[in-house]
């Protein structure tokens, strides 16, 4: 490869070379200089140079100032900012009197206040006192956009930054601007609540505070909060985060932009979720079933009395469910306690993982390279996975065919080509590994269903090297974590086991069934690892400390009980699994921006079965999914309930055709006596033969099903 | 047939818009005879006529086909027929009395660039045009005139700021219709960002002629740096408005007193605004000034869109400021920030002015406000609204000076402009009017 050609140029007479195509903005950056901008943000797109905050002097050009937000860097250029140009000072304080004209100024009441881009830059740059003497416009306000999202008119400046995202970054088209000149307003589409699963993200992007988080709003000033560095445990994306924490309290959560992962966008559920952490039923004392119906809250000591007593009552016939969002220290210690002190090896694993993959690892931000995309599985990568689906979205607009039928041509075809499994039957990626190989694809991946899900499996692996075998009958159940605890097949299993002893943060979950609830915390209350679905390992920080003990605290004492050496901190955990597991890397070396493994040499292939075809008669295959807002956490914030999946079916354009159904229509589903009716959502994001709909409007539908209108 | 016409010659005695009169007057010949050519000689062609664009910048039509890059397979002509300009309504007369003039031009500038696709851009308020042009279209469709080309009308929906050209395309694709930032110019990214010779319908219009005339003998008509004629739309204190087709280069003062009769009751002009309402305006002592791109601009005002208004002695300076500035106001995109709130706040304080309560700083603070939106918009159309205020104040800065040293306007409704509806009045309904006070 050829070194990258560079271009140099003058800006305030510092001499900068910069790579060919950097923007003005970025080269004034490398030699040092602020050019300030508010509507300027390279992830959403082109520049559309509207604020004129970043008007400069360039030669060769026309005599009229630039905006430098959108020229590239050429050789020769003489860029000079409003630090050595008067005809660029002028232009500042000019956009910076302009955008003041009708900007309340509530400063000290806007949460926005101390944190805010106008604010900085008008104290940076801007005049002291207003020339401006007339009624300002005014608007109503705040307008709630959605449940999660205020819109304050008056502050906003029309940067245009909330729109475009909307239109080119989430391509939900919702957000609109609405009239023209002085009036224009930004507002949603026939004024109907933006809902959406990145909706969250204007809120970041506004540079000023025209645009607020309900659950934020007038909570904390930025000089009483601490941003705590850490990752979104909600999804096995683990998007970068801060947790921000005003008094022991996570008060939001905001981006932390990694650009391998996240790009510094969220989901609504990682941003909004957080509050399930100060749910009303949350746990914060054990609880121990004394009469046949009831249970009473006990004290810890007691709580680990009781555990040893259940667990040695067992003789070694215990099952473990674990839930994939256990840190790696935490399920490690659980599998060296139940494993190598009760000789105990059965678990029900919360995903399955193939290190098929390793080879084809790569970092999520090649997806956006890519020239086709396959997506395979049925399932929908937002509700999985949803950064993926941004990171889809990029590579479609950079030109790439996305596939949802398996093209094996294309994909041979193609000189970048994604394949990505997204739903049940991947055998933990070793399917679409067998097949990137055969097919020549770049780079794989597969979406598990669980957060830590391959930690777990990994933790759980390096604490013994013992073959499970039968557990018959199941004399003690240990369910690990609300995931566990809401899984049916776990359920099922305590149906059989003679004791429970369940995990949980919340009353609602594993009260009534479990002999022993012993209160869980949440990621953001753990110290400790994930391993996200690109197999990189991240470092969670305690953002908050949890109402009750963490389960390394409880799993440690237990582990002197049964002469299991355990300590209570993950980074004395970690180096003990490090070895074993993630090449012997030292905690304090994960960082916060953490770095993906080199792909690993390939294994031998596994023998993986064909892909699943649809039902070839008139029925269609039905793929039930799980929605990104569902579950515990989900459950817990009313902000959110909102965002629940609609009672909808999508279908596929070929099958809607064929069948004469619209967009919209109202349709029935009918499988083996049962039916279900629902709204179609035509899309061509999904290929023929296949129906999906949420968990929730499924029914009792078998996975076969007639579809009519 | 007045002497010397060519974009409205003959419409007077016949009607143009059926095809085979306007045939029987040669049309559709000199497409002909283009196709006969080849395609980079009739860009030769229109670059050696030296035609500029009439709907207001006067940039060389033929530099503009010569910036596309011809082995792009995916190419565009766009006609911009969205003239809003106050003061403005020559195209409307080419479209409504000669459509198939501006449709053989716009087959002939496909041809010339190698395009299929023609968009004409008509501005909403046309309906009787836009009627009479896609009849037009049609008939000339049907008589096979098209070959592998295809033209299309558009309706714009009543935006001033889309005749603004990339404004335009962003409304012709769908898009709400806001400038782009420039670099790139349309002939390298335009529609759909193919490569797109965009003009003004007259530009089009005189394709055409250029060939009819062969480009010796179109060139001999106005003057070097600018050939052929213009329609100039006459209007405000004058005998005779309308639309007068006139070699470039004719002096004002016969546009004026020869064509328009001159003032009536003999009265004195007291200001002329050669270009639409968004340009400088001329004195009385520069009605010598020939109209012509490079004359005009000498003078310190712009050719624009050749809409010639004329304003008499009773005329409030303020009231005419006050009355483009919220014309502007109105149609400010919103997009760019000293457009959007530069002219809401020229409005307050010319206002402020008219009403008798200004104050002797505010003068100086209005001429401060257009100094500061000046040259620093996304578009010219935030240059457009400071034009009129600024070279008005300038210009009769006595008369400013009146309002505030007596508290009140000194023509108060005796002003000639008083009864006048301007289209901000008339729309009060309209959400974007908010009267500042």
């Amino acid at each position: 490869m050829s070194a990258p050609e560079t271009v140099t140029l003058t800006i305030d007479g510092r001499k900068v070379t910069v790579p060919k195509g950097t923007g003005l903005v970025e080269a004034a950056l490398a030699a040092g200089i602020e050019i300030p901008v508010f509507c300027y943000e390279p992830r959403l797109g082109p520049p559309i140079g509207a604020c004129r905050m970043c008007l400069c002097e360039v030669a060769p050009g026309p005599p009229k100032p630039q905006a430098a937000c959108t020229l590239t860097a050429q050789d020769g250029m003489d860029v000079k900012t409003a630090l050595t140009s008067d005809s660029a000072r002028e232009s500042q304080d000019a956009t910076l009197e302009f955008i003041l004209v009708n900007h309340p100024l509530d400063c000290p009441v806007c949460d926005k206040g101390g944190e805010c881009p106008l604010q900085d830059l008008t104290f940076r740059y801007g005049p002291g006192s207003s020339r401006m003497d007339f009624p300002k416009r005014t608007f109503d306000k705040p307008i709630p956009i959605s449940p999660l999202i205020a819109l304050d008119r008056e502050r906003c400046i029309l940067c245009y930054r909330c729109t475009r995202f909307s239109e080119t970054v989430a391509e939900d088209g919702q957000l609109i601007a609405r009239n023209r000149g002085a009036q224009s307003m930004i507002a949603t589409f026939e004024d109907e609540p933006y809902r959406a699963h990145f909706s969250g993200n204007v809120i970041e992007l506004c540079p000023v505070g025209a645009l607020t988080s309900t659950q934020y709003r007038f909570q904390a000033r930025p000089w009483e909060i601490q941003n705590v560095p850490t990752v979104c445990g909600l999804c096995p994306v683990g998007c970068n985060i801060h947790a921000t924490t005003r008094e022991g309290k996570v008060k939001r959560i905001l981006s932390r932009n990694h650009p391998e992962v996240d790009q510094g966008w969220l989901c609504d559920k990682g941003r909004f979720a957080f509050s399930h952490v100060r749910a009303e039923d949350r746990l914060t004392d054990p609880l121990l079933r004394v009469r046949r119906r009831g249970f009473e809250e006990v004290s810890w000591d007691r709580a680990v009395d009781e555990a040893e007593r259940l667990l040695r009552e067992a003789h070694g016939r215990i099952v473990t469910a674990l839930s994939g969002s256990e840190t790696v220290e935490h399920a490690y210690a659980l599998a060296k306690l139940l494993r190598r002190g009760l000789d105990s090896h059965v678990a029900v694993l919360p995903d399955e993982f193939s290190d098929a993959l390793d080879p084809l690892r790569m970092p999520l931000s090649s997806i956006a390279d890519a020239d086709v995309v396959a997506v395979l599985g049925d399932a929908p990568v937002v509700e999985r996975a949803p950064i993926v689906e941004l990171w889809i979205k990029q590579a479609k607009r950079g030109g790439a065919r996305v596939l949802y039928e398996l093209d094996e041509d294309a994909v041979r075809g193609a000189e970048h080509a994604v394949l990505i499994w997204s739903g049940p039957g991947g055998q933990g990626g070793a399917r679409v590994a067998a097949l990137a190989k055969r097919l020549g694809a770049r780079g794989a991946f597969w979406l598990p269903e669980t957060a830590n899900g391959r930690g777990v499996c990994d933790a759980w692996a390096a604490a013994a090297d013992t073959e499970p075998g039968e557990v018959e009958p199941i004399g003690l159940l240990f369910v690990s974590g609300d995931e566990a605890a809401a899984n049916p097949d776990v359920r099922a299993l305590a149906e059989k086991a003679e004791r429970v002893i369940a995990v949980s943060m919340f009353h609602g979950l594993a009260a009534g069934w479990a002999d022993l609830v012993l209160p869980g915390t949440s990621y953001l209350e753990r110290d400790g690892t994930y391993v996200n679905l690109e197999g990189r390992l991240q470092r969670l920080r305690r953002a908050v400390i949890p109402p009750a003990p963490d389960e390394l605290a409880w799993i440690a004492k237990l582990g002197e009980r049964f002469d299991v050496a355990l300590s209570p901190y993950p980074s004395v955990v970690f180096d003990e699994v490090s070895p074993i597991t993630f090449g012997g890397v030292p905690f304090g070396a994960v960082g916060e921006h953490a770095r993906l493994p080199a792909p690993a040499e390939a294994p031998a292939a596994p023998e993986t079965e064909p892909l699943p075809e649809p039902a070839d008669d008139d029925g269609l295959r039905l793929v039930r999914y799980r929605p990104l807002f569902s579950g515990a956490a989900v459950e817990r914030v009313p902000e959110l309930q909102f965002q629940r999946p609609l009672a909808e079916v999508q279908i596929s354009e070929t099958d809607a055709h064929a069948r004469g159904i619209r967009n919209g229509d109202e349709i029935t589903l009918r499988s083996n006596g049962t039916s279900v009716s629902l709204r179609a959502r035509v899309t061509n994001e999904l290929r023929g033969g296949v129906v999906r709909i949420a968990d929730e409007h499924a029914g009792e539908l078998q996975p076969s099903v007639e579809v009519a209108r | 047939m007045a002497a010397g016409e060519l974009i409205l010659a003959h419409v007077e005695e016949r009607d143009l818009t059926r095809l085979d009169e306007y045939r029987a007057v040669g049309g559709y010949r000199s497409l002909a005879r283009a196709r006969e050519m080849s395609a980079p000689d009739v860009v030769k062609a229109i670059t050696d006529a030296t035609l500029r664009g009439r709907g207001g910048a006067g940039f060389p039509m033929g530099r503009k086909a010569s910036l596309i890059d011809q082995k792009n397979p995916r190419k565009y002509v766009v006609v911009n027929a969205d003239e809003s300009e106050p003061g403005a309504f020559k195209d409307r007369e080419i479209m409504g009395r000669n459509p198939h003039l501006l449709i053989e031009g716009c087959l002939m500038t496909a041809y010339a660039i190698e395009a299929q696709s023609v968009f004409i851009y008509i501005r909403g308020e046309y309906l009787t045009e836009y009627e009479v042009l896609a009849r037009a279209v049609e008939d000339a469709r049907a008589a096979g005139l098209f070959g592998d080309v295809d033209v299309v009308v558009h309706r714009g929906a009543g935006a001033y700021i889309c005749g603004e050209e990339s404004a335009l395309l962003e409304s012709l694709e769908g898009k709400r219709g806001q400038p782009r930032p420039r670099p790139p110019f349309p002939p390298v990214t335009g529609l759909y960002a193919a490569p797109t010779q965009i003009n003004n319908v007259q530009t089009i219009a005189t394709v055409p002629k250029i060939l009819e005339l062969g480009v010796e003998e179109f060139t001999k008509i106005g003057v070097p740096s600018s050939p052929g004629t213009a329609v100039f739309s006459l209007s405000g204190n004058v005998v005779r408005p309308g639309n007068y087709e006139l070699p470039l280069g004719t002096p004002l003062r016969s546009l004026i007193y020869d064509v328009g009769g001159g003032v009536p009751e003999g009265r004195a002009i007291k200001g002329i605004i050669p270009g639409g309402s968004s340009v400088p305006i001329l004195t009385p002592d520069q009605l010598d000034t020939p109209l012509d791109y490079d004359s005009i601009q000498a003078a310190g005002s712009f050719f624009g869109s050749a809409a010639v208004i004329v304003v008499d002695d009773r005329c409030c300076m303020v009231q005419l400021a006050l009355r483009a500035a919220k014309f502007y106001m109105h149609e400010s995109c919103g997009k760019c920030t000293p457009c959007r709130e530069g002219t809401r706040w020229l409005v307050q304080l010319l206002t402020r002015i008219e009403d008798g309560s200004a104050v002797e700083s505010d003068l100086a603070l209005l001429e401060s406000v257009c100094s500061r939106m000046l040259g620093r918009s996304l578009c010219a159309l935030g240059d457009f609204a400071v034009y009129p205020v600024s070279s008005y104040l300038r210009k009769f800065r006595g008369e400013f000076q009146q309002h505030v040293d007596e508290g009140r306007c000194p023509y108060g409704d005796q002003s000639s402009i008083v009864g006048i509806e301007a289209p901000i009045d008339a729309h009060t309904h309209h959400p974007t009017v908010e009267i500042p006070g």
